[in-house]
């Protein structure tokens, strides 16, 4: 299953969007915000990719305009 | 800046290398290391995270290229065949979750800390030999925690959880255990100290 991760301009953005995902009975996932994206610290949101319009408009609703979906990072190979 | 090309070397002579090196420059200094085996790179990787070294590493082909900036000053003394012993030899950490939270602070700040600290574990090799729950900790391993389904993956990957029972006790909470064993304070403080670390988030 392709996941998407949508990630947030503030740690609080990310609290109220996961609390509005999850009011939402949308899968989500709290992770810490990929390497690859963001050098800075933080939390981002990890959905599957059929849900990405769900998510945009619980977004919206929600009053969280600056949030992005944006494609997850290639994971490395765990042993 | 200098270079330290380990290619074709196994454990522990790109070490004695990287040391060696590293000991002809003072803080701020920076050196490049060249691996080709992925062993030696994570050996290279301790060893400076233990001796006041940042490292950041690239991979291209079969090549790691590690950057390294010397912190601290003097002369590492460490011995390089500690950071040699594979990682099977090696004992394995143990995760302590004290209470819900990561941290202490604002519950919601804490709360979300916490699911993306659970949902990374898998990604970071090696994995914890064992997690224990104690205090309100034990709420992450009950019904109705968001977490049981990630416990219960790396419960799956052979990872053993212990929740305290007097704790489950405590909070009404024995019935309701979803991930992991109920256990007592022998075992916990056995597990404690049989771990090659402790991580308490």
């Amino acid at each position: 299953m392709t996941k998407v991760i949508v990630v947030f301009g503030s740690t609080r953005a990310a609290i109220r969007a996961e609390r509005a995902c999850l009011a939402a009975g949308l899968l989500c996932q709290a992770i810490p915000m990929p390497r690859e994206i963001s050098t800075g610290c933080g939390i981002a949101l990890e959905i599957r990719e059929q849900d990405k319009a769900t998510a945009e408009a619980i977004m919206l609703s929600a009053g969280i305009p600056d949030a992005r979906v944006v494609p997850r990072p290639a994971k490395p190979d765990i042993a | 800046m200098k270079t330290v090309d380990a290619r074709g070397m196994a454990c522990p002579k790109p070490l004695i290398l990287t040391k060696k090196a590293l000991n002809e420059l003072g803080p701020g200094g920076r050196l490049t290391v060249l691996i080709d085996n992925e062993t030696s790179k994570q050996n290279v990787e301790r060893f400076c995270l233990d001796n006041g070294v940042e490292v950041s590493a690239a991979a291209e082909g079969a090549v790691f290229t590690l950057s390294l900036t010397r912190r601290g000053a003097g002369t590492i003394v460490a011995t390089e065949q500690v950071y040699c012993a594979p990682e099977a030899q090696r004992k394995p950490h143990v995760i302590v979750f004290r209470s819900g939270t990561m941290g202490n602070g604002p519950e919601e700040l804490g709360g979300i800390l916490m699911k993306a600290f659970v949902n990374t574990i898998k990604e970071i090799s090696p994995l914890p030999g064992h997690l224990v729950f104690y205090n309100t900790g034990v709420h992450l391993v009950v019904n109705g925690s968001p977490l049981v389904e990630p416990f219960a993956e790396l419960e799956k990957k052979g990872i053993a959880i212990l929740a305290c029972g007097t704790c489950l006790d405590y909070f009404g909470l024995k019935a309701k255990l979803a991930v992991g064993t109920v256990s007592n304070m022998f075992t916990i403080l056995e597990t404690l100290s049989a771990a090659g670390s402790v991580i308490a988030p």
